[in-house]
């Protein structure tokens, strides 16, 4: 596990360039490689924050996004929504972005939103997927297309 | 949360630059979180000048930002009034240099800070407020900022109290 914060018990993630913490997304992607190893946008086992571009997609065999946000039944605990999975082909290239709203700035009802973006490209069309504040997911041929009001 | 992004404002000749700014409130005085009602626009008039930024404060494990958008997102200008600005998709004349001697200004400099275009009332397809001078600019640094947003409230001698608009932001975040 990473280390854990005596205050808050929540996990913490160390950047490993800059030595920041990194504080959890409520999305995550994981790749998963030809080898059986997954990459981990964050670790769980070693604390470690990997950036998007580390990927090595020459090796994928899957991308996934998961859902860091979570409900205890029973003892139990489960993510509120199910991940979304991606399954690789050699023609793609992975795309992953944050795309944040700042809406109706300065007023009592401003909303600051995160829609969590992901696809790939091949053969010169993109899919992108955008994940919801609701944790619903739309897809998009052009990520500009997404529109948020 | 990853990156944090404030919106800032600068003021004055120095200027004072004000991170995390409140609101976009326009008015007659060249001041951040201005009160509207204490510093009306009388009629043909402008306000003063809003210069204001996207601030990259903290990465915090992020890469870049990028695609940066302003509009107005509700409401709307009436016929007397118009929001000018620089912000704009195509035919970006790239970043606007600070008047330092002066600061914001009531008076309509927009030919020579480039904002004669009226704010989008709806969101911009693409970038419309550039970073480093180009729609396609990216911010990569802790605490730097994008191009500077200008704008500017005119008004005819027929515009009426009472408009009241406001304004969304929009970035995009490579993880």
């Amino acid at each position: 596990m990473s280390d854990v914060d005596d205050n808050t018990m929540s996990p913490k993630w160390v950047h490993p360039s800059t030595g920041e913490a990194v504080e959890l997304e409520r999305w995550c992607w994981e790749a998963d490689y030809r080898n059986g190893y997954t990459l981990r946008q964050f670790d769980y086992e070693t604390g470690v924050f990997h950036q998007f571009k580390e990927i090595d997609q020459s090796r994928l065999v899957r991308f996934r996004m998961v859902c860091t946000d979570s409900y205890m039944f029973g003892e139990q605990e489960f993510p509120v929504a199910p991940p979304f999975v991606i399954e690789w082909d050699s023609s793609y290239k992975l795309v992953h972005f944050y795309k944040n709203f700042i809406l109706r700035f300065g007023t009592p009802e401003e909303l600051r939103i995160k829609l969590y973006c992901f696809g790939y490209e091949t053969c010169g069309h993109k899919v992108i997927f955008a994940i919801m504040p609701d944790n619903q997911i739309i897809l998009a041929v052009d990520a500009e297309l997404i529109k948020v009001d | 949360m990853a990156a944090t992004v404030y919106i800032s404002e600068s003021n004055g000749t120095t200027p004072t630059v004000t991170d995390s700014v409140t609101n976009s409130n326009f008015g007659s005085v060249g001041s951040v979180n201005l009160d509207p009602d204490a510093n009306p626009i009388t009629a043909n008039t402008n306000s003063f000048e809003k210069w204001q930024r996207f601030k990259l404060h903290l990465l915090n494990g992020s890469t870049k930002i990028k695609n940066l958008k302003v509009w107005i997102s509700s409401g709307s200008m009436s016929a007397n009034c118009t929001l000018k600005t620089n912000a704009r998709e195509s035919s970006y004349d790239g970043a606007q240099t600070y008047d330092t001697t002066n600061g914001p200004l009531a008076t309509d400099r927009s030919a020579t800070y480039d904002y004669a275009q009226t704010m989008p009332t709806t969101t911009p397809t693409g970038a419309n407020l550039g970073i480093g001078g180009v729609l396609t600019g990216e911010l990569t640094a802790d605490g730097t900022f994008s191009d500077y947003l200008i704008m500017q409230v005119q008004t005819t001698s027929s515009a009426v109290a009472g408009t009241t608009i406001t304004l969304s932001y929009q970035y995009d975040e490579i993880a």
